[in-house]
């Protein structure tokens, strides 16, 4: 099974400060969980609701695949004037 | 060269058996005997992440952009684009069309992916226009 990312480090680097986060986005999900019970009736719902043309489940399955396989991102900006760089673990 | 294929051309050489024979101990080592340059090589592994990376001159303030995107993610995408209603397809066509790009998003086939994924190791992509330049390639 593969998980969202659960941690995600962001380093902002200008002339005057540097900046170092560490953002537990495991809570992020934590708290998103009860959000999740009336989130799959919904899509539920629309499943059955919508054209059979939107295949509303697979796209949601498709949709949290991706989320997880996010894992691993890199993103590094620097220009003159400072440095951002946003890793997911 | 290991041992067992050296054994095997001796005895070409000494002519104890016939290239024929020796052709096919050679495919039973798992090489194939018509490409005697890929005896040992190892074998090639499938890319793991997709690189951008552009870089702006001094002109430019020397900015730098590097991106690192897993390979997994790509191919979860080509399987939520392949999941997309008709009418949806049409849409991202139209629009990829209008900046430029001649893609059918509804021929995005999941099972192609793996092959297209796999030959994605050898891409490299340089553009230098003077002020920028871009890399585009795979590790």
């Amino acid at each position: 099974m593969t998980l969202p990312p659960l941690v995600a480090r962001i380093r902002i680097r200008t002339e005057r400060r540097h900046l170092r986060l560490f953002v537990p986005l495991f809570l992020l999900w934590l708290l998103l969980l009860p959000l999740l019970v009336p989130l799959v009736l919904l899509v539920a719902l629309a499943a059955v609701l919508a054209p059979p043309r939107w295949r509303f489940g697979p796209v949601a399955r498709g949709a949290c695949l991706a989320l997880c396989e996010t894992r691993g991102t890199r993103i590094d900006v620097a220009g003159p004037r400072g440095r951002v760089h946003v890793a997911l673990h | 060269m290991n041992t067992e294929r050296l054994r095997i051309l001796n005895l070409v050489a000494e002519k104890k058996i016939s290239a024929d024979e020796a052709a096919g101990l050679l495919d039973a080592l798992g090489t194939p005997a018509g490409d005697p340059s890929r005896a040992g090589a190892s074998p090639r592994l499938a890319p793991k992440y997709l690189r951008v990376v552009v870089e702006g001159s001094e002109a430019s303030h020397g900015g730098r952009v590097n991106v690192r995107v897993p390979m997994s993610l790509l191919r979860a995408g080509v399987r939520l684009a392949a999941l997309l209603p008709p009418g949806v397809h049409d849409q991202i066509n139209r629009a990829l069309h209008d900046k430029g790009v001649d893609l059918d998003v509804s021929k995005l086939k999941s099972e192609d992916l793996e092959e297209l994924v796999e030959q994605m190791g050898e891409l490299t992509v340089d553009v230098e226009n003077g002020a920028e330049k871009v890399r585009v390639f795979c590790e």
